[in-house]
């Protein structure tokens, strides 16, 4: 392991820390957080932990800026000067960003001494490493775990999804939609065409290869929710109500959440309890295979349809609520 | 054949870095936002698609250069068109008038 290195990446990582919480501009920290999102996603990747680089690197540089932006076109270009913030005691404002940048800091550079010492396994890690390959028949030991010995907290992360969903829907929506946006203009078009192929692909890769390979539902989920994000910036959102209406949207999100369920169930029909999945109905395949694994294919596909349909809504939602107050996103 | 051909690699590593500096040096000190933006898309166009051309013959075999080769395609494609994108909004918006010397002394 490359310890020096690591430590370049943790002092930038403070450095656009800090920068984006003490900087006036908005817009600017939001760029630094950015920043601070990939420089994450290249550490995980560094301490060989691709998964979640992965999702760093698509959910915080990809779909929370963009969201960041929308909000940020409905709000005021700089904060307020502290003195007219009554409300917002002295202490709540720099030296508690501040306490909490030191503590990070401290957090980072104390795992780095660790990484130095030499490590032992505890049992359970030790398991999962010797014994998931027979006992799930997954060659990618996260997400077995995530699928298989974990399958029921996935159920409930899932379900805060769906609950963020509901809750921005209820109080953005307002009921009626309204056609507007022209979108870009036509080379952004054209190019966008030429590239959503290839990401949907990707994003398709990522999601049904999620038991070999690095990635997973909420992974592909995400890619597939950026594609929609792209689709609905690029050409228009009347563009692509038209072509995935919300309504299709919320069977898919709905469908994901069902399919998980009855997945489960059918474990708990045969006898063997909710979520089972090799003792239960499901075969385990040749390792390696596409159809292994037992129910982590199905599993990976209802999270990421959930993932995908519930985040990209969310997204339209957001953006929805700006074309009604006149076409100022579109330039 | 395998020096020659990291000795290259080398050479496009050092320009794409150099592409990469002087990138940030236009973004720091051209005065509005279409010059500002010339200079910034080098950083992408000139300096990352020279690094991945660099890094080919280290990727170690085939799999690997392959899929820098293909990184590198998709940045000449997804560049151009969002430093497009970004320069039409300006046009738009007519922020390109305002020249960003005149905001700076009105904020500081």
């Amino acid at each position: 392991m490359s310890e020096p290195l690591l430590a370049f990446f943790y002092f930038f990582i403070l450095v656009t820390a800090f920068v984006a919480v003490f900087l006036e501009d908005l817009l600017s920290s939001f760029i630094a957080l950015s920043v601070t999102g990939v420089l994450m996603a290249t550490v995980f990747a560094l301490l060989r932990a691709p998964d979640v680089a992965l999702t760093q690197a698509i959910i915080n540089s990809g779909l929370v800026t963009s969201l960041l932006l929308v909000a940020y076109s409905q709000t005021r270009r700089t904060p307020l000067p502290s003195e007219e913030c009554p409300e917002c005691p002295f202490w709540l404002q720099w030296p508690s960003a501040a306490l909490v940048c030191t503590l990070f800091a401290v957090f980072l550079f104390r795992g780095l001494y660790s990484l130095a010492c030499v490590r032992e396994l505890g049992s359970a890690p030790a398991h999962f490493l010797a014994n998931t390959l027979e006992e799930t028949g997954a060659l990618n030991v996260v997400a077995a775990i995530l699928l298989d010995y974990r399958a029921f907290d996935t159920l409930g992360e899932t379900t805060v999804i769906f609950t963020a969903v509901s809750g921005i829907s209820l109080l953005l929506a307002g009921g009626r939609y309204v056609h507007s946006g022209r979108g870009l203009s036509f080379v952004v078009k054209r190019g966008m065409a030429l590239l959503t192929p290839f990401i949907l692909l990707y994003a398709a890769s990522i999601l049904f290869l999620g038991h070999l390979t690095p990635g997973g539902g909420f992974q592909g989920g995400s890619v597939f929710a950026t594609v929609a994000i792209l689709i609905c910036v690029v050409y228009g959102t009347s563009f692509e109500a038209a072509r995935i209406s919300p309504k299709t949207k919320e069977t898919l999100e709905s469908g994901g959440a069902l399919l998980f369920i009855v997945v489960g169930l059918s474990g708990a029909a045969w006898g063997t309890g909710f979520l089972a999945n090799l003792s239960g109905p499901f075969l385990p395949g040749t390792p390696g295979s596409l159809f292994s694994g037992g129910n982590m294919l199905l599993l990976n596909l209802a999270v990421g349809l959930k993932v995908g349909a519930g985040l990209s809504s969310i997204f339209y939602a957001m953006i929805k609520i700006l074309e009604l107050e006149g076409d100022s996103w579109q330039s | 054949m395998i020096p020659v051909l990291r000795f290259l690699g080398g050479i496009c590593i050092f320009a794409g870095v150099f592409f990469s500096f002087a990138a940030v040096v236009a973004i720091l000190r051209f005065p509005d936002v279409y010059t500002r933006l010339h200079g910034g898309t080098k950083a992408l166009s000139g300096g990352a698609v020279l690094i991945l051309l660099g890094a080919l013959p280290y990727a170690g075999g085939y799999p690997g250069a392959i899929k820098l080769l293909l990184i590198a395609v998709f940045f000449l494609i997804s560049n151009p068109m969002a430093s497009h994108a970004i320069a039409r909004a300006c046009h738009r918006r007519s922020l390109a008038e305002r020249a960003l010397e005149r905001k700076r002394g009105e904020r500081g």
